[in-house]
């Protein structure tokens, strides 16, 4: 094929008598502009249009206010939209039921309704908030605003000392607690880094995704999405707290300005966003069918089996004898030894919670988890037990992640026990305040 | 010193009815916000669709976008039509999104599920919703209107010139 005299290079031959590689890239170069001078158009227009609308959406008060429009359609769109279609799967696992219930073998009939069923069968009904979340995020990160949230959360965490950058992975963390906390290696400075490490675990991820819209959905079901909107700008005001207080107490290192390309805004592409969607969704899938499917067999094995074998009540199983030994401390918030073995599980993953209370509320007989959870604690300990979700130890995998990003075990196990002290903590402001306005 | 950018995207050079539009719009989102504040704090009589108090405050935000942009506006300055964009967009945003509930509850009650027996669409037929649709006309009335007195001033300057 020959090439059109226009997007030739010119040869000059004193071109040859210099380092071929740099020769080499010149030409090159000198050939993707003719090129690109032949097929592309500057776009003059949309670039203005771009930096007028940032005029707005980094307006110095606006662009705050219109952050929060933005999550909060966001997380209306996550749970309102997708609640139908839940309802659409609990139907579809309840026809299963009826199935596996026919099951000659009562063990095993168990372990399919009891276990399986309503243990990862429950938690795939979260599909479609979770994907929908997903298709939200990337909607706005292909628009280009997603980095301009970063940008206008910069300006109110350089006023509190922080590093802006340190907000692009708190961001991340709303898909998950991992990316985030490896995000967090494009942090300048080490203290700053660090300091991002450890509160990114404080963000809502996606796990803990099902927990906000089981509990929302059960107590506040008027409010439910504003609920779960509240619960990731809390995430957002607590790591933004934290990592204040460990800058006045264990870190002392200047914060650098916020340096980041802002590229022009685009019409996110249909095609685009719902691929997005599908790569980061199909991996929830994955889990759910890895290893909460083993976590929800071993589960239904602690729920059925006691000291006397298989078939004890459940308040004699060993997931009430290992629940009830740390009920004690959970007292003053309220859970229940069924919400404690809940919130073990949890250290696997965050969507293990619900996971758990479902096989123990179903192999205990007690009727479907809304019912249960309603019948056994207030709104109040509800929405303290949501706090608590949000702010206590991350999942296996975030931990691991913490461990190869700081390098240190040390810190590892700081992260882990300040999480756990601080939900437990501003759970119980939650009691002691809620109880004021309550009774 | 504002830049003008009237002959790269197309908007008008003159910003004094853009500025009336954004007043006018900005006034409306902000009355309603504010009644939807004070029906969710129970200190107006109950309205249908008007109970959900953050609703009123994003109705708040969006009336102040485009009160914003009023001051840019009438000094012709053309950065304030990216106020009225963005008041636009956020106004859509909430819109489409109230949308998509009511196509969700609707399929929730056609499939004849417990949950939704008792949904009535009267109830989520929010001030988002109707604000919107009358945003969305008056701005195509305006627009027609602008059209049409772009077409008739020309030939009526002809006819007084003649």
């Amino acid at each position: 094929m020959s090439i059109p005299p226009e997007l030739r290079a010119e040869e000059q031959p004193e071109d040859l008598l210099g380092d071929p590689q740099l020769v080499l890239a010149d030409k090159r170069y000198e050939i993707i502009g003719n090129i690109l001078g032949e097929v592309y158009e500057p776009g003059q227009a949309k670039w203005i249009i771009s930096d007028m609308l940032d005029k707005v959406l980094l307006h110095k008060y606006l662009g705050l206010p219109i952050f929060l429009v933005t999550m909060w359609a966001m997380f209306h769109f996550t749970f309102q939209i997708s609640t139908v279609f839940m309802e659409i799967i609990t139907q579809f696992f309840n026809w299963l039921g009826t199935f596996t219930l026919q099951i000659p073998i009562p063990w095993l009939a168990s372990l399919l309704t009891d276990g399986i069923l309503a243990g990862v069968g429950f938690i795939l009904t979260f599909v479609p908030p979770i994907f929908f979340l997903y298709l939200a995020i990337s909607v706005l990160e292909d628009t280009g605003y997603l980095s301009r949230a970063a940008f206008v959360m910069d300006r109110l965490m350089m006023r509190m000392g922080l590093h802006g950058r340190s907000f692009i992975p708190l961001l991340l963390g709303f898909g998950c607690s991992v990316a985030a906390v490896m995000a967090a290696r494009t942090v300048d400075g080490e203290s700053n880094r660090l300091t991002t490490v450890l509160v990114s675990p404080l963000m809502s991820c996606a796990g803990r995704l099902p927990v906000y819209i089981l509990i929302a959905g059960v107590f506040f079901p008027s409010r439910a999405g504003t609920m779960v909107f509240f619960m990731y700008i809390l995430g957002i005001v607590m790591a933004i707290v934290v990592s204040l207080i460990f800058k006045k107490v264990l870190f002392r290192e200047e914060s650098s300005s916020l340096l980041m390309e802002l590229s022009r805004y685009q019409i996110p592409t249909v095609h685009g966003s719902f691929r997005h969607m599908l790569d980061r969704g199909l991996l929830f899938l994955k889990t759910a069918g890895s290893y909460l499917l083993v976590g929800s067999i071993i589960m239904w094995v602690l729920s059925s089996f006691g000291a006397n074998g298989y078939g004890v009540p459940i308040d004699f199983s060993f997931a009430s004898m290992l629940g009830k030994l740390i009920e004690p401390i959970f007292i003053p918030l309220g859970f229940t030894w069924q919400i404690v073995t809940a919130l073990i599980f949890g250290f696997i993953a965050k969507e293990a919670v619900i996971q758990t209370l479902s096989i123990i509320y179903a192999v205990g007989g007690t009727g479907t988890l809304a019912i249960a959870l309603s019948a056994s604690i207030t709104p109040l300990t509800a929405f303290a037990l949501m706090v608590f979700v949000l702010l206590y130890i991350p999942c296996l995998a975030t931990v691991g992640a913490i461990r190869k990003e700081t390098g240190s075990w040390r810190w590892t196990a700081f992260s882990i026990v300040y999480q756990l002290i601080l939900a437990y903590i501003v759970a119980l402001v939650v009691i002691i305040i809620g109880g004021f306005f309550i009774v | 010193m504002s830049r003008k950018y009237a002959a790269e995207i197309n908007v008008p050079e003159e910003g004094k009815w853009s500025s009336i539009l954004a007043l006018v719009v900005g006034l409306s989102y902000g009355g309603v916000g504010g009644l939807q504040l004070l029906v969710s704090f129970g200190l107006a009589g109950p309205l249908i669709g008007f109970t959900d108090l953050v609703g009123g405050f994003l109705l708040m935000i969006v009336a102040a976008v485009f009160l914003t942009g009023v001051s840019p506006l009438s000094k012709d300055e053309q950065e304030g039509y990216a106020f009225i964009a963005v008041g636009y967009i956020l106004a859509a945003v909430l819109f489409g999104l109230q949308i998509m509930v009511i196509l969700t509850n609707s399929l929730g009650r056609l499939l004849g599920f417990e949950n939704w027996q008792d949904w009535n669409i009267i109830n989520d037929i929010t001030p988002s919703l109707w604000l919107f649709i009358i945003l969305m006309t008056t701005t195509g009335f305006l627009w027609i209107f602008g059209n049409l007195r772009e077409k008739l001033i020309p030939n009526m300057k002809e006819d007084i010139t003649q």
